[in-house]
């Protein structure tokens, strides 16, 4: 068991950090909406009925998307971009989807690659390509959802000023969507930028997404190794 | 714990942990999906 913890930590630390957040985020909300909905002379709902509403939904989602938006690009960029003396970035002259040797598929998998990897045709190209497509398959899905639930919250707002709701296409078009789209991938980008020209120069000794401290800083992890 | 036991346990951790993310993640997604639609 302590082993099995210990092996598996990285992980269990940031799922018990995302539920302890989106607790967090639960109760915040809720007291916000709470606040509100008094100003306006209404009385709330019970916390449940509050996280399964479009209002905290669409909080969540938003916040989704650009997580995952970050990711898929991050993924896909560095298959084409690179960037020297960085450890994110494979070393120049990399770029590009490699031979399968040096992706170990097809033919030249070892005996205890994954078996989509040694299978060949679709299954080792979809494979190839899983991580991609996982990541951008939640971007688009958590995109529409905080679509979809901003399209009902600003009907619900319009309706409490006596105006007409949106439509969900009048709603993707809208100054708000965009607003709340753009402040989470401004961040996003900033970090991702921020990490990739952080770690040229700077070092975490003993963290895997730095260079070992003696490094020098034109070389990156992938080519030290 | 029996060591074979432990060893096997030790190996299925990481397959536990994709698996609970991966349900985690399209799971949540799935049921806000579900709450936007059921709302308009």
């Amino acid at each position: 068991m302590r082993r099995t913890l210990r092996e598996n930590g990285l992980s269990l630390f940031f799922l018990v950090l995302f539920l302890l957040a989106l607790g967090g985020q639960a109760v915040a909300g809720y007291f916000r909406e709470a606040e509100e909905l008094h100003e306006h002379g209404r009385s709330p709902a019970d916390l449940v009925s509050f996280v399964f509403s479009p209002d905290f939904v669409v909080d969540v989602a938003e916040n989704w998307q650009s997580e995952f938006l970050q990711f898929f690009l991050f993924i896909a960029a560095t298959v084409w971009l690179v960037q020297r003396g960085s450890p994110e970035s494979k070393k120049p002259g990399d770029e590009g989807l490699e031979s399968d040797a040096s992706q170990r598929v097809g033919a030249h998998a070892p005996t205890d690659a994954p078996s989509w990897a040694k299978a060949g045709g679709w299954r080792t190209a979809l494979y190839g390509n899983s991580l991609l497509i996982m990541m951008g398959s939640a971007f688009v899905l958590s995109w529409l959802v905080q679509s979809l639930g901003g399209t009902i919250v600003a009907g619900e707002e319009s309706a409490m000023h006596g105006l007409p709701s949106p439509t969900w296409v009048e709603y993707v078009l809208s100054a708000d969507f965009w607003d709340r789209t753009l402040q989470n991938w401004q961040s996003e980008f900033l970090a991702v930028g921020t990490m990739v020209a952080f770690s040229i120069y700077l070092r975490q000794r003993g963290s895997a997404e730095s260079k070992p401290v003696g490094t020098p800083h034109a070389v990156s992890a992938v080519e030290s190794e | 714990m029996h060591s074979d036991q432990a060893s096997h346990a030790a190996e299925r951790g990481p397959a536990v942990i994709f698996w609970l993310w991966l349900t985690a993640t399209f799971g949540g997604l799935a049921l806000m999906l579900v709450i936007v639609v059921v709302s308009l």
